[in-house]
This record gives structure tokens, sequence and C-alpha cells, in this order.
């Protein structure tokens, strides 16, 4: 069956029957009534005590199955524990499973996203994941790891920027990275974007998952999707780093500054309202890609690297 | 700059004044921001507007129908419409409106409570509306989102941060709403 973008592919149909002249309305699965055993789908259906009460005595032209038999057709949700079927007639416009908004649902979100992991303490700030790491203004995260190393990956918001990663280059093992100097190539649909190293150090580890599968960065930016581990240089006095409320002010205003960023044709407009749709970025054009990648995660790069 | 003799015009599409108070609406926006206001019907057909993908109507391009039409002796214009807003980058919109502008434009549709499946609740509907009135209406006059929860220029991804949020501005985004009415 051809994927249905509109519409969530855990939402299911089935079709139930009920009798419209039973004060209850007890819908069966339609597939579960047995004709040989149910009177409702053949001509005995005369013989229905309800029957008989409602038609209380009239006579009427005998039809193949019960006319108070109704059969409709219902929804339900495949993930939801409960099987809560709903009349599709029922099912609203606005209803998240039958737009494309479905993958705005925990659910989805939950089995799109398989096993990647979830860590513990992150929140949401803007439509954006923020989690207890260290945060630097290019939106790398850092986490400090054994021995001296520092885990490093892009944020949530980075990954959104950059869009669907098809590509990345990482440097490798043993490199030495310069604090804004490029160090890591993100190649997506947008565009391609040289972001500039958060800090000095050796690179001690590069995850080779993400050179297999860059989509990671994507799905669990601070999971799987991590890029590297650094022996940093000078690690004590590191400055622009942010973490905690300081981190979550910071992305509140980033969030606040992207949405300002994207006018529109009749000049600056603000919304109240909704959250950034994480796959519309592309629409932006390259032009005002490339400036929002400078703007937000370019911050404290060298320009014209490599020229005297 | 506010034009002396100048009105504030409330645009209202189909539907709108069987669900909320007008009169009500336009006093807190006379009392808020000094100006007289007009009700009109808006002779705008959304149709052309409405995304059979994203089923909602893009709230940028109303905006800008809203502009070609804009009654002479406007100062500010205030669409209200009842059906869900859009904007390409974001998941649906309460409002938007054009910073330092003249117009802007709320919709009713995720104001009510029907939209969440709960029962209708007038006052609860009335009490959001003129909230997001007043925060569109802060944009034309040059105000951005303020921080501050209760501030009414504060942003609201859902409508439980619009019920969050308080019915004024605080004092600070008030002293700017002043002044540049007073430009």
């Amino acid at each position: 069956m051809a994927e249905n973008k509109d519409r969530c592919p855990f939402l299911r149909e089935d079709k139930v029957a009920f009798c419209r002249a039973f004060p209850l309305r007890k819908p069966l699965p339609f597939d579960k009534i047995y004709a040989r055993e149910n009177l409702c789908l053949k001509g005995e259906y005369l013989r229905c005590p309800i029957y008989r009460e409602k038609e209380g005595g009239k006579e009427r032209t005998p039809k193949r199955i019960c006319p108070f038999l109704e059969i409709e057709t219902v929804m339900y949700c495949d993930l939801f524990p409960i099987k809560k079927m709903i009349p599709s007639s029922c099912y609203k416009l606005e209803c998240p499973c039958t737009t494309e908004r479905y993958t705005e649902c925990p659910l989805f979100l939950g089995m799109a996203k398989g096993d990647l992991s979830t860590p513990s303490g992150m929140e949401e700030v803007g439509g954006f994941s923020l989690g207890p790491y260290i945060y630097c203004e290019g939106h790398f995260w850092l986490q400090e790891e054994g021995g001296e190393r520092v885990k490093m990956g892009l944020d949530d918001f980075g990954q959104f920027l950059i869009g669907p990663i098809k590509g990345i280059s990482l440097p490798g093992r043993g490199q030495r990275l310069t604090k804004g100097h490029p160090f890591i190539t993100l190649i997506s649909r947008s565009g391609e974007a040289q972001l500039p190293a958060p800090l000095s150090g050796d690179v001690v580890e590069v995850n080779e998952e993400v050179e297999r599968d860059p989509s990671l960065v994507n799905f669990d930016p601070y999971g799987r999707g991590w890029l590297l581990q650094v022996q940093p240089e000078g690690w004590s006095r590191q400055r622009g780093l942010l973490s905690g409320e300081e981190a979550k002010r910071w992305l509140a205003e980033e969030v606040e500054r992207l949405r300002y960023l994207l006018q529109s044709e009749i000049g600056v407009t603000m919304a109240d309202g909704g959250e950034l749709l994480r796959d519309r970025l592309q629409e932006v054009g390259r032009e005002r890609w490339d400036l929002l990648v400078e703007t937000f995660l370019k911050k404290g790069g060298m320009k014209n690297v490599g020229s005297p | 700059m506010v034009e002396a003799g100048g009105y504030l015009y409330f645009m209202s599409f189909e539907g709108v004044e069987g669900l909320v108070d007008m009169a009500t609406l336009k006093g807190q926006v006379e009392e808020e921001f000094s100006l007289p206001t007009k009700v009109v019907e808006a002779e705008i057909d959304p149709k052309p507007f409405f995304d059979r993908g994203r089923k909602q109507y893009h709230s940028t391009m109303i905006l800008k129908e809203m502009l070609s039409r804009l009654p002479p002796d406007a100062v500010r214009a205030v669409g209200l419409v009842t059906f869900d807003l859009f904007i390409p980058i974001l998941t649906f919109v309460f409002g938007e409106a054009q910073l330092g502008g003249k117009v802007a434009i709320v919709s009713l549709a995720r104001l009510r409570q029907e939209f969440y499946g709960l029962p209708p609740n007038p006052t609860l509907l009335q009490r959001r509306l003129i909230k997001e009135v007043k925060h569109e209406l802060g944009h034309t006059f040059g105000l951005v989102h303020c921080s501050l929860r209760e501030c009414v220029m504060s942003v609201a991804n859902n409508v439980a941060a619009v019920d969050a949020k308080g019915m004024s501005f605080c004092q600070s985004c008030r002293e700017l709403l002043q002044q540049n009415l007073r430009r």
C-alpha cells in the first residue's frame, strides 16, 4: 500500500455491526459475527424478540437480513493500549491522526524513533529538546566523560536548522581541532555547511555509526547521533559555555530569533501559536538557509579560513 | 504612527459574530489601545488560502489580502476567523500580525474548547480571544514577544499557555506601547 502522508500509518479501520432496535448500542466487529449462528444476518431475524418488539406485530415484506442491523466503519489507534473504536464520521479534519500532523503524536514518535535512546533529564524549550549538557553558542552540546574527555554532538536546534542530513565528514582520530576553525561538514537537502569547532583539542574517538548513517544526528542528536570525543585543551578556561537555566533562556531566545528571521513577503510578521515544523525549513530557500546557518551555527567561527 | 480620526477595524469573517461578544471585545480593545473601533464583515473569500495538505488556511496570505482591502480610515485592522490558521514553518497559529504594520489576524479555532473535545465555554473563549487580539495588536504597535509569562505579549505554543498568560501588558511592554501609540 502506498504511504499516505496525510494519515497516521497506525490508524486502523474496521467494520462493526450493531442493532438499532436494541436500547444500547453494542458494536461488534463485523468479521466476528458468524452468519450461521446469528439471526440478524438471515431471514430468521423475524424470530428475534427485539425485532418483534420494535415492529409491534406489523407485517412487513421479509428481507434477506434484519433491517435494524447497522454496519459502520470505525477507526482506532493501533498503538494506544486500549482499542477505542470511533466512528469514522466522527474523525474531524483537525484530528492529528487524519492529517499530516500525526507526526507530532507522542505514540507515533515513540514508534518512529524505535529503539533510539531518550536520555533522562530532557526538557523542551520552544519545541526543541534541551538536556543536562553544556551548550556552546554554535549549537553543539558537550558532556564531560571520564579521563578528561569531552563528548560532543550537534544539539536539537542545530540539527533542525541543517535539515535531514544526507552526508557527514568528521575529523579522524588523533586530528587536532582548533576553536573557531571548521571541523565538520554536514550535507543536507538544503545545502552544505562547514561548522567551526566549539573548542580546541585532540580527537580521541569518532562515532563511526554516524558516519555510516548521518540521519542519526537528526533522529537522536543527544544519543546515538553524538559526533566525537575530544581531549580538550584548557577545558577549565573555556568561556561562553551554557548550562541549566542559562542554557534554557539562551535556547528560548534562539527560537524566538529564528521565528523573527523567517520573514514573510509582507515584511516581518510575528505569530503566536504552534511549534516549528521539523521538515519545513527546506522551504526557506538556499540563500536564507545559508544565512540561518551563518547566524546560528557559525558563531565564534573564523571567517575566510585559509585565506592569507 | 496612529493617524488622528482613524479607526481600529475588526474584520469579522463568517461565523465569528455568533461565537463571541463583539461589544465586550471592542470595549476592551478601545480601553487598552485608546482607539475607536468599528466592526465590519470581511469581504474576503478565504478559500484560495486553504491548504489541502494541511487542512488549514495560510494566515500570511489572508493578511496580505486584508492589506489590499483596508478601509481608508483604518489605522489598524484585526481579522477574526473561525478556521484554523498556519504559517509554513509552524504547526498552527492562534494569530499573526505585521510587526509595526497595520494588519493582524486571530483564529478562534484552537481557542474553542470544542477543538479539544470539551464542552463549549463561551466565557473562556472570550477571555482567550481578548488576550490573542491584544497580543497581535501589540505586534502591530512594534512589541515583540515578552519573556514574562504574565504579560499578554508572552508567546503561547498551546492553549494552556494562552490561559496561563495575563489579560494585559507588563509594565515595560505597556510603556513601549504607550510610546508607540503617541508617535
